[in-house]
């Protein structure tokens, strides 16, 4: 089945793609994703719950833990209403936000797509951090999502 | 001064009294209200909340929806049998109509005394319970102030002086009668400076949020 | 020290005066102390506080009012008879007015003699803002919102990111200060920093309904923190920098997003906040989107399996008359939409409008209110909730969090871009790209 696919340079074949992944791979692929703007990271939770993913011998419990743990670190770091916005933060909320569909157990995921809400929230999470340093040049995160999809499926 | 009297004072100067400082007190508290006018709203508006308002003046006797009875229901249920009451035994008894016959110049049916008696006990009733919440139940406590506990002494001594005058109960009937009559004059007069006033000032207000929901389209 | 404290309850004094009209008068004239409005306050029926009391909330105004306005209040002051409200009084007032309150509408509608109790709240906060007694968290968003244009310091370059991320993802063309567009559409701080979808949903639908919109580069901010903590004069410039732009550009409808008190504060209060007219329409986004409906514009196909609610926010659907366009729009896409006990007009609050979730003070009695939206959900049994304005949504959220509850919160305006006829969309996606 992965023979099938083809290297992706558009989101349109990405979307396709990503459809005709597994369960086991969304885990894998959205892990490698978030792993590129885990810098933009400062939370510990958001940090163990995709090592977690990236564990293939994790069980059900410590997926079911670590989504508790980074689900609630999703909800602190978002900017409260009405206050001053740090975008610093705002791109660690997205981290989260990513790393939540990550390691959300079947059916958890508040998303309809599981899977593109990790990669829409991966980008916002740059796109944030771009923000934070008054950077208005284009975001180079759906570019490193393609190469990093097309890398993992040499390697398969 | 003996009670025949008394009785005729309560009757005569008394009431006259009572009645023009209650009609000058009310239309002064009327006009106290509108005169104070409000700004036109300028927002583009639904509808113009008129009827809404006229509808609303019916429609907020009964509660809003089923659940909002259930969480009020002792308030729902108490106000209404002394509301009643205080109707029926006001405008339904005969001396009453009479009383009014002889200042308007017309009457209507009048309900058998016994009836009317009946319901005089289910106001006492109703208003003892209500003052045992207002004293007991921690928001009314909380709220209230000495004009509530006021107002209801105002409201309840002229049921009771009247119930114990018709069953000439304790004291002379005389008496009593103008003990009662007073009473009601003596609630007369303060009306218009009280929360009594809601009697009348509840149109006013229920129109206008009616009227404020329906420009907004909502059914209040 | 004491001459400016002086100044500052004597010009509270003097806003809660200016408030009174007829209908406060009416208002305050009918009021039994029946307690009807305490059975009916989520913060009271949550917390058992009597203090929560609605009208409770109004006692200062009340009391000016009386000593003011009325021949027996005005008598009983020159006999010095009456209590004067000073500035402590205010102070100690400030929680009950803003943390324990999000101008929901409850009460209102439950009043037998008819007082508009929220409408008496917001003249309040008139009041307790002109007497300086408002929370830091307000003040601090209000001084933004003048100073920067936004409430949580969202300045043009960070919307214009967003706005390249959302062209990036829907391969639509985002526009901005279109001369002649036929729609100008706001957005909260709120959706710009955490629901930045909610801007390529409106990028889609606009886009298979066809219809020309833009947003305007000076005027994109729909959140209105005067309306919140109750300042007309800050309202009144935050709305005239939306009808400036609206003006400058020439629409015919300016449209308030999924937000709840935005909409009243610019569809109900803005003209009369500015004094005039408007030469614009306002429509809140779901007006806008049941109007394609009716028009057969929205084109979706699938539909929402899950069993799901609607959470009816209060400024939009009580106070705001806005009642039946989410539920067209649901029945559009969710078979199996089901509604809470009290729903509609008479939906309970979440708990963080009106200032509340601004407000860090708040932060307690707030979660606790959130008790009822919780027994309302639990109540239900549904699998999704779907609510229209982002501030309900972080609240239904943060408490479905907090009391592990697993059911998504879903944005209705992105719940239905998300089911619409493929086709037609996905078409322009690879139009773009090719």
């Amino acid at each position: 089945m992965i023979k099938e696919l083809t290297r992706v340079s558009n989101d349109t074949e990405f979307r396709e793609a990503l459809k005709k992944l597994t369960a086991e791979q969304i885990r894998e692929v959205g892990a490698l994703f978030v792993d590129n703007v885990m810098s933009l990271n400062n939370d510990k939770r958001v940090t163990r719950a995709v090592e977690t993913a990236h564990d293939s011998n994790a069980s059900e419990n410590e997926l079911t833990e670590v989504f508790k743990s980074v689900k609630k670190a999703m909800i602190e770091s978002r900017t409260r209403c009405g206050a001053d916005c740090d975008w610093d933060d705002q791109s660690v909320h997205f981290v989260a936000r990513a790393a939540t569909a990550v390691v959300a157990p079947e059916g958890q995921c508040k998303a309809k797509d599981p899977m593109w809400q990790v990669v829409q929230s991966c980008r916002m999470a740059r796109n944030c951090a771009l923000i934070a340093v008054d950077d208005d040049s284009e975001n180079p995160e759906a570019e490193s999502q393609y190469q990093i999809f097309n890398e993992f499926l040499e390697a398969t | 001064m003996n009670s025949a009297e008394f009785l005729l004072w309560v009757r005569g100067p008394g009431l006259q009294i009572a009645t023009v400082i209650f009609l000058i007190g009310m239309v002064l508290k009327l006009l106290e209200i509108l005169l104070l006018g409000r700004k036109k709203n300028l927002a583009v508006l639904r509808s113009s909340g008129v009827v809404e308002g006229f509808r609303t003046i019916f429609t907020r006797s009964l509660p809003a929806d089923k659940n909002t009875m259930k969480r009020s229901m002792f308030t729902f249920v108490t106000g209404y049998i002394f509301h009643i009451g205080l109707f029926v035994v006001i405008f339904l008894l005969t001396p009453h109509i009479s009383l009014f016959k002889s200042v308007f110049g017309f009457s209507w049916p009048s309900l058998s005394t016994p009836v009317v008696d009946f319901f005089a006990v289910a106001t006492m009733v109703s208003l003892l319970a209500i003052l045992f919440r207002r004293l007991t139940h921690p928001v009314l406590k909380f709220l209230s102030r000495g004009e509530d506990y006021f107002v209801w002494v105002l409201t309840f001594v002229p049921l009771l002086t009247g119930y114990m005058s018709y069953h000439h109960l304790f004291f002379d009937y005389n008496w009593m009668l103008a003990t009662h009559i007073l009473s009601a004059e003596i609630m007369l007069i303060f009306f218009p400076f009280t929360k009594l006033t809601h009697a009348f000032t509840l149109f006013i207000s229920r129109w206008y949020s009616g009227s404020i929901a329906g420009q907004k389209g909502v059914k209040s | 020290m004491s001459e400016t404290s002086q100044a500052t309850l004597e010009r509270g004094v003097q806003a809660l005066k200016e408030q009174i009209d007829s209908t406060t008068a009416a208002f305050f004239s009918s009021c039994t102390h029946c307690g009807m409005c305490a059975d009916a306050c989520l913060f009271h029926t949550e917390t058992g506080c009597p203090t929560y009391t609605p009208i409770h909330k109004v006692e200062p105004m009340r009391r000016i009012w009386e000593q003011e306005y009325t021949l027996v209040g005005r008598l009983k002051k020159l006999l010095g008879l009456s209590k004067k409200v000073t500035d402590k009084e205010l102070e100690k007032w400030q929680s009950l007015v803003y943390n324990s309150c999000t101008l929901c509408g409850r009460c209102s509608m439950v009043c037998p003699v008819g007082i508009d109790i929220t409408g008496l709240i917001r003249k309040m906060r008139e009041g307790m803002v002109a007497s300086g007694h408002a929370p830091e968290g307000l003040i601090g968003a209000s001084e933004r919102a003048v100073e920067i244009g936004s409430p949580m310091g969202v300045r043009l370059p960070a919307l214009q990111a967003q706005i390249k991320h959302a062209e990036q993802d829907t391969g639509l063309a985002i526009p901005v200060d279109e001369q002649g567009a036929e729609y100008m559409v706001l957005l909260s701080s709120m959706e710009i920093i955490n629901y930045p979808e909610y801007l390529q949903a409106i990028a889609k639908i606009f886009k298979q309904a066809d219809k020309r919109w833009t947003l305007c580069s000076e005027a994109f901010e729909a959140t209105n923190t005067g309306i919140q903590i109750g300042s007309s004069d800050i309202a009144a410039e935050l709305v005239e920098r939306v009808v400036a732009g609206a003006e400058k550009l020439g629409v015919k409808t300016v449209i308030s997003p999924e937000c709840g008190h935005a909409y009243t504060a610019l569809r109900w209060e803005g003209p009369n906040l500015v004094g005039r007219e408007f030469t614009f329409k306002v429509q809140h986004i779901l007006e806008v989107l049941d109007e394609f409906r009716g028009q057969g514009l929205i084109k979706t196909e699938g539909v929402e399996e899950a069993k799901l609610t609607f959470h009816d926010p209060c400024q939009l659907v009580r106070r705001g008359g806005v009642v039946e366009q989410p539920r067209n729009l649901l029945n559009m896409i969710a078979p199996n939409f089901v509604e809470m006990d009290d729903h509609g007009t008479m939906n309970w609050c979440c708990g963080a409008g009106g200032g509340v979730s601004a407000n860090e003070e708040a932060d307690k009695v707030r979660i606790k209110a959130f008790d009822r939206k919780k027994h309302q959900i639990k109540d239900l049994g549904v699998d999704t909730l779907v609510t229209a304005c982002a501030n309900c949504r972080i609240q239904l959220e943060d408490g479905l969090e907090i009391h592990d509850m697993d059911i998504p919160v879903q944005g209705l305006t992105e719940m239905i871009a998300d089911h619409l006829l493929v086709s037609n969309v996905s078409k322009n996606i690879e139009e773009q790209a090719s």
